[in-house]
Order: structure tokens, then sequence, then C-alpha cells
């Protein structure tokens, strides 16, 4: 009996000390309404590109006239295609290894007072904040001066690496800076110097650090545009193939080179996130 | 003018054994700041010794320019009879447990305790065998291929002073390992480091701003101030005899009379008076009748009696605090010094009302005259 009033007590005490200035309904509608559209334009795209790379149609729209794979197989013969995208991966990897290597001992050295160091650190930055146009328009008139030769592992390597290396340099330095230092001391104590305690001891701790911004620097590059394309030479990187293509004649085959680029950077990433993790699991 | 011989210390502070560490007109500043001002100080091969001070006195410092990981602005370091100062951390025969152990996360714990000999390149399998008698000595076979993380806070301390202990140092170097364990975790691995210094017979120079802690396990200890050593000796010595304010004050609770010296006995002892009330205590230090001073009396140093007793001083009871195995009592002397004991709760008097009388006595031989 007094367990039934106490239930039914309780829906009044709740309304009572909770009342929203909304009426609840209508606003979960605007809610959820803004989450739809929100889902629509972060996936829809993605939907309509990987329909359309199956759509059995000589031009790149809807209404869907069947299900085929020969935009994929034919890729096969695509020969600047096929050849665009090694050229992006071994770019990629390239400048990936580069900036990193480079970041990494920026960020080691960072470690050490000395003066100027916070001016160092904007100009190591600056890049970040030159928009991508005028970087380019720069490295064009500087490179052109210089005589440097045009071409996808000279001048295009140089404004991807340097665009990149900030990127790099902005996630290794927190993980370098925070570095226990106990560590290095207590191995210094144990006898270990110079390289080997950095090959033994600091190396493998901060190693998945390293492979995860292996693989950002490897995206950041991927699809890397506005500084390649004042800078390109004769070989082309699969963003700037696509370019041309799509602005030359819109071929039926781009939403599959869409689906195939998306797909080497989801690869990427997961072996990426699948790497960081075993070595943060076991180094060795 | 009436002056007396200071009672002379028991002389077991003199170099007795040989030295294994030598530090001689040792400091260091950063900056302006001064961290130790020179300092002299020697550890005998297989002594516990502890370097015992607050927060910011300087023993850190001191023991990481021992070990190597800081440059001392001025003095010399000999280890077992080499200079080191010039060497770095590696080139020392010296080994630090750091307060945070720094076990290196990547590694095993056989790896962790490995990685000193292999950076001396002993043989595989020397290693194996030394690395298997270090884990036998912390108790802690079973754990060998475990990875770091895996253990608890005092099997990682275990594992951090096998990992040292296991390249023999001449010293070995101990920053406060104890002090991010629970109470009895802490007074485990308290016998658990005598117990292994004794095996070993290695010598430990040991920090902590522990006294009861560096009470139980040192043979010697010396307690900083601010940069300074105030004093150097047995924990007995220290105990009994602090020197200052200072140490009386750190090592256990004292109380502090004020007094003029009213008479002076061949012994060192004193007769003191204050506002009318008249006790006796010793001195280790001359005195002159009519000189100002404070004496260190101890807690525990002093005897409640009834207020029908014929001995020691009549005291008034404000507050009487159970502690478990003791109660402490706050008391006011007729001069209106107030002055607290700590009696075993068996001896627990029947009335402990505010207001209650009693009587307080001690041995004179238990209130120390010390310097400010
Ligand atoms: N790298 C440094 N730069 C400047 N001052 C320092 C540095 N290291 C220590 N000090 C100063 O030197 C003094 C002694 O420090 P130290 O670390 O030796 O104290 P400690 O006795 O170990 O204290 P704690 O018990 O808190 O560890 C302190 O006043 C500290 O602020
Ligand atoms: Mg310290």
């Amino acid at each position: 009996m007094s367990a039934v009033a106490a239930t039914g007590s309780a829906p009044v005490a709740r309304s009572t000390f909770i009342r929203s200035p909304f009426r609840a309904s209508g606003w979960q509608v605007v809610l959820r309404g803004y989450i739809g559209l929100f889902l629509v334009f972060l996936y829809g795209p993605l939907v309509v590109l990987f329909v359309l790379s199956f759509n059995d149609s000589d031009t790149i729209g809807l209404p869907f006239r069947g299900f085929t794979l020969r935009w994929y197989t034919g890729l096969v013969h695509q020969r600047d295609i096929l050849l665009a995208l090694g050229n992006s991966i071994l770019l990629g990897v390239a400048v990936a290894v580069l900036s990193c290597l480079l970041a990494l001992t920026m960020a080691l050295g960072f470690r050490a007072t000395f003066s100027g160091k916070p001016l160092l650190l904007q100009i190591i930055l600056l890049p970040v904040i030159i928009p991508g146009v005028v970087g380019g328009i720069m490295l064009l008139i500087f490179l052109g001066y210089l005589g440097f030769p045009f071409g996808l592992f000279t001048s295009i390597l140089v404004a991807q690496a340097t665009y990149v290396m900030p990127f790099a340099f902005l996630t290794l330095y927190p993980r370098i800076q925070g570095f226990d230092k106990s560590l290095e001391e207590a191995a210094q104590d144990l006898g270990a110097e110079g390289l080997v305690l950095f090959r033994r001891i600091v190396l493998p701790i901060i190693m998945p650090g390293i492979l995860a911004t292996t693989i950002f620097c490897f995206t950041l590059s991927f699809d890397e545009f506005i500084r390649s394309v004042f800078v390109v030479g004769q070989d082309a990187t699969m963003p700037l193939l696509l370019w041309s293509v799509i602005t030359q004649n819109a071929e039926p085959y781009i939403p599959a080179v869409g689906v195939l680029n998306i797909a080497v950077s989801a690869v990427t990433s997961i072996i990426g996130f699948a790497l960081a993790a075993r070595a943060a699991r076991q180094p060795r | 003018m009436t002056t007396l011989a200071p009672a002379q210390p028991p002389s077991d502070d003199s170099a007795a054994g040989t030295a294994m560490v030598d530090i001689r007109r040792l400091e260091k500043r950063f900056g302006s700041a001064v961290a130790l001002h020179p300092t002299d100080l020697v550890v005998r091969q297989g002594e516990f010794f502890s370097l015992l001070g607050p927060s910011g006195c300087g023993k850190t410092t001191l023991l990481r320019m021992i070990g190597g990981f800081e440059q001392p602005t001025s003095g010399d370091i000999v280890i077992a009879g080499e200079s080191v100062v010039h060497l770095s951390p590696a080139k020392r025969r010296t080994n630090m447990v750091f307060q945070h152990l720094a076990l290196f996360p990547h590694m095993s714990i056989r790896e962790n305790i490995a990685f000193g000999l292999e950076m001396k390149r002993v043989p595989a399998a020397t290693v194996r065998s030394k690395v298997d008698d270090a884990l036998a000595m912390v108790r802690m076979e079973s754990f060998a291929d475990r990875p770091v993380e895996a253990l608890s806070g005092g099997q990682k301390q275990r594992i951090a002073i096998a990992r040292a202990l296991v390249n023999e140092p001449a010293v070995l170097l101990l920053d406060e390992p104890l002090s991010a364990l629970d109470l009895q975790l802490r007074i485990q691995m308290q016998s658990e480091l005598r117990r292994i210094q004794r095996s070993t017979r290695s010598t430990f120079i040991f920090v902590t701003h522990d006294q009861e802690e560096a009470m139980t396990m040192s043979d010697r200890i010396a307690v900083l101030q601010a940069g300074h050593i105030v004093q150097m000796g047995t924990p007995r010595q220290i105990y009994h005899r602090p020197e200052s304010r200072f140490v009386a004050e750190f090592i256990g609770h004292s109380n502090f009379l004020p007094g003029t010296v009213t008479g002076l006995g061949v012994g060192g002892e004193v007769r003191l008076e204050h506002r009318g009330v008249s006790y006796d205590a010793i001195s280790h230090r001359p005195l002159s009748l009519g000189d100002e001073v404070s004496v260190a009396l101890r807690y525990e140093a002093i005897s409640v009696l009834p207020g029908t007793d014929t001995r020691g001083l009549p005291a008034t009871l404000e507050l009487a605090t159970f502690a478990g195995p003791t109660i402490r009592l706050d008391l006011r002397l007729e001069n209106d010094v107030s002055i607290k004991a700590e009696t075993p709760a068996s001896n627990e008097p029947p009335d402990l009302s505010p207001g209650a009388r009693f009587r307080v006595d001690w041995a004179p031989t238990t209130a120390l005259v010390v310097g400010e």
C-alpha cells in the first residue's frame, strides 16, 4: 500500500524539480534535425561517390543504371592514374620520413634551454599560418630564382616537407617534452650514454608517437594540392592528376579513383593506429 | 664568572672505519640561491647513512651531486679514494634508486635489472645468473618476465633496488624511495632495505624527510637545515643530544621551556628559574649564571603524577587527547608556561577533566639546554 503511494508520488516530485525552459519534445526535434543534417553532409558525399563508382553509366551522375566493376578494373589500363598513385605513395613516404626526422631532431634539441628559444619556436611554426596559395607562389618564385629543378622528389618534396614539418613538430614536441627525464638519468646511472641511451631508452618509449606522427604526415602529403600545384614538374601526384582530369573532361572512372584514394588513406590510418597500439604494448 | 665545562659527547662520530664517500667543502648554488653551503661529510664503508631534513633543505641536491646528476659549484667528492666530480654518472661507482623509481616501462623486469650489466658488456650467462641472484635478494624471483606495469608499488620498489644493486655499486644512493608507499608497506620495505644492506654490506646513502624512518634504519644520520648539516651522529646521539632547537623540534616532539640559569653543577647540571618556578636540566655547552636559555624536553620524558604527589612541579590540565597507545596531556605550569606530556594509555589518570591538578616530573638528564 505504502509502496504504491511512494511510486505514485515520484513523478510529481520530478516534474516540480526539473523544469526545462524549453518544451522537451520541440527541443529534441531541433536537435535531431541538426544531427541528421550534419550526418547527411558528412557522409552523404561519401555514399554518393561510393555508389557512383559502381554505376554502369558513361557519365558521372544518377540515375543508377546497374552495377558494374568496370571502372575499377579499367583503372589497370589507366597508366597515368596508376603512376600518379605510385608517385603519391612514394612521395608521401619520403615526405613523412623526412619531416618526421627533422621534427624529431628539432624537438630533441628543444629540450635544452638556450636563448632565443621562443623566437625559434615561432619561426618553425610560421609555415602553418602562411596561406597555401601564398606559400605556393613564394616557393615558385624562390625555387625559380635558384634554378631549382622542378619535379616530384625535388620541388614538390621541398614544398610538402616544409608544409608538413611544423605539424610533425607540433605532434612530437609535447611527447618529447613530456618524456620523463628521470628515465634518462636512470639509464645514465646504469652506464648508458649518448646514442646507446637514445636507442635503448628514449627511442622505444617515444616510438608510438613517432609512428603516429609519420602516418599523420603521410596523409597530409597524400592529399596536399595547393602548394604542389605551383611547383609541379613532369610527374603528377594523385591530387594533381585528378585536378587536371576533372578540369579537362570529367572521366567516368573518377568516382572509382576517389574511392581508391579514400581506401589508401583509410588503410594507412588503420595500419598507423595498429602499429602505434602495438608499440605502446610491446615496443621491442 | 662561573663557567661550566661541557659534558663530552660519546666519540663515535670520529672517522672510524674506511671512508667510502669523502665530501670536501662541497657547495651548490642555483644562480644566487644556495642549495648547499660548503659541506664536509664522510660516509664509511658498509654504513647505512641518512640525510634527513625538511623539504627544500638540499638533501636531493647533495645526493644528485654524489651520483653525478648535478655539477657542484665548488668542492670535491671522493668515492673509494678517487675524485669523481669530473665523471659522468655512467662512469661513477654509484647507483641510484630514484624517488619515482624510473623503471623502464618498455622492458620486462628481467630486462630492467639486466640493463646495467649489459651496458658494462658482461657476458650473457653471467648477466642471467646475477639477475637471478638480484631477484632472489629482493624476493621477486617469480616476477622476472612480467612487464613493469604488472607490479604493485612495493614490488616496483624492490625491482628498482635490485636494478641498482645488481651492479654492485660502491655506494647506493636512495632518494626518498619509500615516500610513495602506504604506511604498512613502508614499514615492511624499511626492514627489507635494512636486511639487504646488511647482507650485501654495501654503503647506502638514504635521503628522507621522515625522522622516524631515518631513526629506525640508519647507522648514522646527518640532519640538514637550509643547506647546512646542522648535526651528524648516530640515531641515539641525535635523539638524546639534539644540539639545536631545530634538531630537537625536528626529531620527535619536544617542549621548549624558557629559563634563567641560577645554578651550575660540575657535571653539566643546571638549575633554572622562570617566573618563580625552578627546575633542573643538563647542558652540554658552557653556560654562565644569568644566561637566558631554552630547554628541550620530550613529551614522553615527562612523568605525570597525581596532584597529591610531592615530586615535580604542580600543573593544571587543559586538554587530554587519546592517541591509541598514548595519551597526550596539555598542561600549564604555575608560571603560565604550557607543557605537553605523553603518557602510556595503560597509565591513564582517572580524572582527565580540564582543570584537574597534576604534578609533572622529569629526570634532569632528559631536559637539555639547546642553542637556537
Ligand atoms: N634545478 C634547480 N634550480 C634552482 N633551484 C633548485 C634546483 N634544484 C633545487 N633547487 C633549490 O635548492 C634547494 C634544495 O633543493 P632540494 O631538491 O635539494 O631539496 P630537498 O631537501 O631534496 O627537498 P624535498 O624534501 O622537498 O625533496 C631548494 O630551495 C630548491 O628550490
Ligand atoms: Mg628531494
